[in-house]
């Protein structure tokens, strides 16, 4: 059995409304009228050690939130997550993780090697390993002839490709992608593909949220569809791709698209 | 708690805000804004009373007229300054000036402009106290009123740039605790402002010292006093900066609140000081507990002005005198019931950020 790496466990997450709509909805609609807005629904999951796991879902499924509470950048409303058997309070757990964010802005006056060593400081890790780390980095990316170029001058795929550096220069044991393909050219995408194979035979564990399915499927060992807040269905690649009807052959889209429109 | 880490993060933080001065031009611009003062300065011209060669325990100044008359015709004479006997009545214009120059008597009559001669300063003592008065206007009134207020403004955006969600979240996401990024970003604003207040203090200290002589290193004690001053404001706008995450919020925020604290602060000394007719004890009662709970920008001018011992050439506002004799104003007392105020507002910012979700 796969030791889990994080675990979830009726983790729900409500935001409440704006008070304005709230008192609107309230006097319009009576007392009953939710004043609060759920976005995770009583989730229950757990990621496993060396596992690449994907998330997947229609907008405002629930998935960012999910991943958000994971890294304690959101708090949950209910219920109890652990990462590397802590729970995810301790954030000192964080040190083992790597994440890239799907919309990441990173300070504009850095160049690519600062940035690498602000946020590696910030991770806690000790200066020679960043120096050591941050050139082969940037190679790996593809960004090492413009080291020193301030990041005001990057387009979207290269702050995509830098966020993918940055998330990995602590060489994490849980690396957290939230659309991470998303800007990137055909050789980026190519690169990310190898480099969480990489991971995967390293046993590290990678958790992708993603709309590029196609992707998935390459690459996930298993996936897991959210919608409304909920983890709706989850399964290993293999089951996916196999019709339980037919038995013949199926794309991923084609085997999750259901699960989309049935619940919105 | 990791200690080491924190320290990291914070000195990391420190050299990010000052990175961010540097990228949003803001470093320079006061740069250049305080070397425009510091030429200003280095424009004064003092006339009528020059230096004596120095001597031994000598001071190297003439003495002013109402100087030598205390001290007397034997003491005045060591600092080339001549008393006539009969006194000094018919010393005073325009006769007396001529009769003066008959006897060749040796009048001291300094005159100060700034601006290349452009700005006649009123007539001062002597050199030494007109620098001073200039080191207490600078102190006082540029730096610790209207630079505060600038640098107010100016930095009112830093933090809200920082909190900007898409920017902080992947920050939110290390192992360094949220309070620490705060602090740290706090930390950096305030080392901004003690650059900033450092180059113009000991700018305009050195063009004023190198232009006449006179180097009051009382005058350097405005650098510790800006930023202490600057932390408790800035301590304020943490909190409207971590509240809203809006840059014009903590903007005019920061503003309203200085102009409040500055006139609730005046105001509560003229209801010491004036005895206002007709004021319940209960309306004194809550003006005395907003002065004690909130930073005091009209204090911090007193300060100043007690740290440069302007007592000596200058006159205080006749009715701080009254507030002092009374003994209802304590420098001590004012600025620690400041620093609590910011650093209850630091700590509701820190425990604000630790519980919201980005």
């Amino acid at each position: 059995m796969i030791k889990a790496i994080a675990t979830f466990t009726q983790v729900s997450k409500y935001y409440p409304l704006p008070w304005g709509i709230s008192l609107w909805k309230k006097l319009s609609h009576g007392v009953s009228e939710p004043t609060k807005i759920t976005a995770l629904n009583q989730v229950s999951w757990s990621i496993g050690t060396g596992e690449v796991v994907g998330l997947v879902g229609p907008n405002r499924a629930g998935k960012t939130t999910l991943v958000k509470i994971l890294l304690s950048i959101t708090s949950p409303s209910q219920g109890h997550i652990s990462r590397f058997d802590r729970t995810v309070d301790d954030k000192t757990t964080l040190a083992g993780v790597g994440y890239m964010h799907e919309n990441q802005h990173f300070p504009k006056y850095l160049n690519a090697e600062k940035l690498l060593s602000f946020y590696g400081m910030l991770t806690g890790l000790d200066k020679k390993i960043i120096q050591e780390r941050t050139p082969k980095l940037l190679e790996l990316v593809g960004l090492a002839d413009r080291r020193n170029e301030p990041i005001s001058r990057f387009s979207k795929g290269m702050i995509q490709r830098l966020g993918f550096a940055q998330a990995l220069l602590n060489d994490p044991d849980l690396l957290v992608l939230d659309e991470p393909s998303e800007g990137l050219d055909l050789p980026g995408r190519k690169m990310l593909k190898e480099q969480i194979k990489l991971r995967k035979q390293q046993n590290k564990t990678v958790l992708i949220v993603s709309h590029g399915l196609a992707e998935l499927e390459e690459i996930c060992d298993r996936v897991a569809v959210m919608n409304q807040g909920k983890i709706v269905a989850e399964r290993k690649m293999k089951d996916w791709l196999l019709d339980p009807k037919s038995g013949k052959q199926q794309t991923l889209e084609q085997a999750i698209f259901p699960l989309y429109q049935t619940q919105q | 708690m990791n200690l080491p880490l924190i320290i990291r993060a914070i000195r990391w933080m420190i050299y990010d805000t000052f990175r961010q001065s540097l990228a949003t031009r803001l470093f320079w611009a006061m740069v250049i804004l305080n070397l425009v003062i510091v030429v200003f300065c280095f424009s004064i011209k003092i006339r009528g009373d020059e230096m004596l060669p120095l001597a031994p325990g000598e001071i190297p100044m003439r003495l002013n007229l109402q100087k030598a008359i205390e001290l007397g015709h034997e003491k005045a004479l060591p600092f080339g300054m001549v008393i006539h006997p009969i006194g000094v009545e018919w010393l005073s214009e325009p006769l007396g000036r001529i009769i003066a120059k008959k006897e060749g008597l040796d009048i001291f009559d300094t005159k100060v402009s700034l601006g290349f001669g452009l700005i006649e300063l009123p007539k001062s003592k002597d050199r030494v106290d007109a620098i001073r008065q200039i080191h207490v206007w600078l102190g006082g009134i540029v730096a610790d009123t209207v630079g505060m207020f600038l640098v107010l403004i100016w930095t009112a955006g830093f933090l809200p740039s920082f909190l900007e969600p898409n920017h902080v979240t992947i920050l939110l996401a290390k192992p360094t605790p949220r309070w620490a990024l705060l602090l740290g970003k706090y930390l950096g604003v305030l080392f901004f402002v003690f650059l900033q207040s450092t180059i113009f203090v000991l700018g305009t200290w050195l063009a004023l010292g190198l232009r006449s002589g006179v180097f009051d290193r009382l005058y350097l004690l405005t650098v510790p006093l800006l930023v202490i001053h600057f932390s408790i404001f800035y301590s304020f706008s943490v909190l409207l900066a971590v509240s809203t995450r809006n840059t014009v919020v903590c903007v005019l925020g920061s503003i309203v609140f200085f102009v409040l604290c500055w006139g609730l602060n005046y105001g509560r000394h003229a209801v010491v000081v004036l005895q206002i007719p007709g004021m319940s004890s209960v309306s004194k009662t809550m003006v005395e507990i907003a002065y004690w709970s909130l930073p005091k920008p009209g204090d911090m001018s007193l300060i100043v002005y007690d740290v440069l011992q302007a007592d000596s050439f200058s006159m205080k506002i006749p009715e701080f005198h009254e507030l002092q004799k009374q003994g209802k104003f304590q420098a001590e007392l004012s600025l620690l019931s400041s620093f609590v105020f910011a650093a209850v507002m630091l700590l509701i910012s820190a425990r604000e950020f630790k519980k919201q979700d980005y």
